[in-house]
């Protein structure tokens, strides 16, 4: 760890974020992101993963959405109200839900268009397309054709690759496994764990597929209906109710009591 | 009857190229369209308000191509203002409310360029030959000839631009998916800035050409309705479209009027490409380019 840093590299604190102006789909939002560590978000459908990325990456500005309290701190700065672009110029990155690439560019444009428009200098994590293509070789064969005309796990590469050439420091991973086949979600997952400790990248991973998530991350937080529900270590989470609530899809009354008792400020420092 | 068909020919290349300078009003739409989802009101504005500046410069007794290069850094500042004082503001706002804006800013523009150069008829003149060239038998325009290598220039020049340059990279990236872009750094003003200039640099193209054939007039603000089937034919998002659109409607239109024009009662020209554009769509509703998405998941 490098002295002088503080040990979170990102914490949010009673973050509440809003839809149009009313729709409210963050409400007092509390985690922290230690410095190297892989993050799982968990949570079911419309609880608020993706909504919570893009308050970090402020992507959310973008979706007619924005933050009304709380405050957002990366790198012991508070970022609230800097533009994406700016953001990314910092080392904040985001792998968008449902992937999107540019369907219609190359497998070498899309990731020559995070490579241009980088311009930080001194957080470098890849020296270039081709460090991406060494991670991916099934890339490497096909670097030539447009995107659309890749498999859904090879789309999912180019996402991350791309967003690897914008100089990550943080990167968040809005679930990755949608819509793959389970053997292609567990490699999907082994390549970003693999990224967070060979590259010391530190990642926030949203996802609904808690086993494979937890299985591969430091810590996780849950989600439900906008509110962080629960959040420990994974060995901890694994056996917690709340967990295998959140499997089912049901957050009932008890698992949010569950919930409450591993609650995000017990292992916050 | 081997005469009617020279005549046919005739009149299919005089249509073609006026179709040309169809094209180009077209392809300040869709440059627009697929950067910022603006349908731009304004461009018929734009064209009129470039052509305008650029013989009020001349009017200092300045040449002419001389003139038309201080113009060029006028559309930047257009650019400029248009992303601070509209885009940037309007970033989350519904493409119909970005649709009034662009309204406001047709009138803006109109308004501004008769505050400052009045609204006379104004001649431009920038020695283009005009006299008749001959292929065989067939009697072509040297001017609109001229016109037609204009435009190929410049749709040349858009073409590299866009497919061999870091700058063009980024502007298909944001057409494709705008918030993709953004995530990776892309800064969603800085291509607006470009689009808007790149599409002012097209509007005083077309703007110069329209200009020497028929003055530099309000009635020049007009022609963006002539684009307007054009977009509907090649469909909003697609330069190629756009290109093939105009030759068709400038085609289509100049041979029923020379045809048949008279057994309607003259002055077709004014119905005929939004014939031409709805037969089309009922065969073909996406438009001649429209997208099939090939995809996987
Ligand atoms: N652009 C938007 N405009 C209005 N409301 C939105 C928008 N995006 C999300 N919401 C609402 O905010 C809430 C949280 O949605 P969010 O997308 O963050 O959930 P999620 O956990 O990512 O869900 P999923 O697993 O389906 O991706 C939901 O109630 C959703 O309906
Ligand atoms: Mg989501």
């Amino acid at each position: 760890m490098q002295s002088g840093l503080p040990e979170n590299m990102l914490s949010l604190t009673n973050v509440s974020a809003v839809y149009m102006g009313s729709i409210l789909a963050l409400r007092n939002v509390s985690l922290s992101v230690p410095r190297g560590s892989m993050i799982a978000l968990l949570g079911p459908n419309g609880s608020g993963k993706t909504t919570t990325l893009k308050t970090i990456s402020n992507l959310l500005s973008l979706d007619r959405g924005r933050v009304t309290k709380g405050s957002i701190v990366y790198e012991g700065k508070p970022i609230h109200g800097a533009s994406p672009a700016q953001l990314v110029q910092n080392g904040i990155v985001q792998v968008l839900e449902g992937r999107r690439c540019f369907l219609g560019l190359t497998v070498d444009e899309n990731l020559a268009v995070a490579a241009n428009n980088t311009r930080n200098t001194d957080h470098r994590i890849v020296s270039g397309a081709e460090e991406i293509y060494a991670f991916f070789p099934s890339l490497a064969r096909q670097r030539r054709k447009k995107v659309e005309m890749l498999s859904g796990g090879e789309q999912q590469m180019v996402a991350i690759g791309r967003a690897l050439l914008a100089q990550p420091k943080l990167l968040l991973l809005d679930e990755p496994s949608m819509g793959l086949a389970p053997k292609l979600v567990s490699q999907i997952f082994e390549t970003i764990r693999n990224l967070n400790r060979t590259l010391g990248l530190t990642i926030l991973v949203a996802e609904q597929n808690a086993s494979v998530a937890l299985k591969h991350s430091d810590y996780g937080y849950i989600l439900n209906n906008g509110s962080v529900t629960g959040g420990g270590e994974v060995a901890e989470l694994l056996e917690s109710e709340e967990v295998k609530y959140s499997y089912l899809g049901q957050p009932p009354d008890k698992a949010q009591r569950q919930g409450n008792d591993l609650s995000a400020t017990n292992w916050m420092t | 009857m081997f005469e009617d068909f020279q005549f046919f020919v005739e009149v299919l290349i005089s249509g073609l190229l006026t179709g040309i300078l169809y094209s180009l009003v077209a392809i300040g739409f869709v440059l627009i369209y697929k950067a910022s989802n603006v349908f731009n009101f304004a461009q018929g504005a734009m064209v009129l308000f470039a052509a305008t500046t650029l013989v009020g410069i001349s009017g200092f007794g300045l040449n002419i191509w001389f003139s038309a290069l201080l113009t060029i850094p006028v559309m930047a500042l257009l650019a400029y203002l248009v992303e601070i004082l509209i885009l940037r503001r309007m970033v989350n706002s519904t493409p119909i409310s970005m649709f009034m804006a662009t309204i406001g800013l047709s009138f803006v523009l109109l308004g501004l360029t008769q505050l400052i150069w009045g609204s006379g008829v104004h001649l431009l003149e920038f020695g283009l030959p005009s006299g008749q060239f001959i292929v065989g038998d067939v009697f072509i325009n040297q001017f609109d000839l001229s016109v037609a290598a204009i435009c190929a220039i410049l749709v040349a020049g858009l073409v590299i631009f866009f497919q061999h340059t870091k700058v063009g990279l980024s502007l298909r990236a944001v057409a494709e998916d705008h918030q993709a872009a953004v995530s990776v750094g892309v800064s969603l003003s800085k291509v607006w800035v470009i689009v808007w200039f790149i599409a002012g640099i097209v509007c005083l193209v077309t703007g110069m050409v329209w200009g020497a054939k028929l003055g530099v007039q309000p009635a020049l603000n007009l022609i963006a309705l002539k684009a307007l089937p054009v977009i509907v034919l090649g469909g909003l998002t697609s330069i190629p479209g756009a290109i093939v659109g105009g030759l068709i409607i400038g085609a289509s239109e100049k041979l029923f009027e020379v045809f048949l024009g008279s057994a309607f009662g003259g002055a077709t020209e004014s119905w005929v490409p939004y014939v031409v554009a709805i037969l089309f769509l009922l065969v073909k509703p996406s438009g001649l380019f429209g997208s099939t998405q090939i995809g996987r998941i």
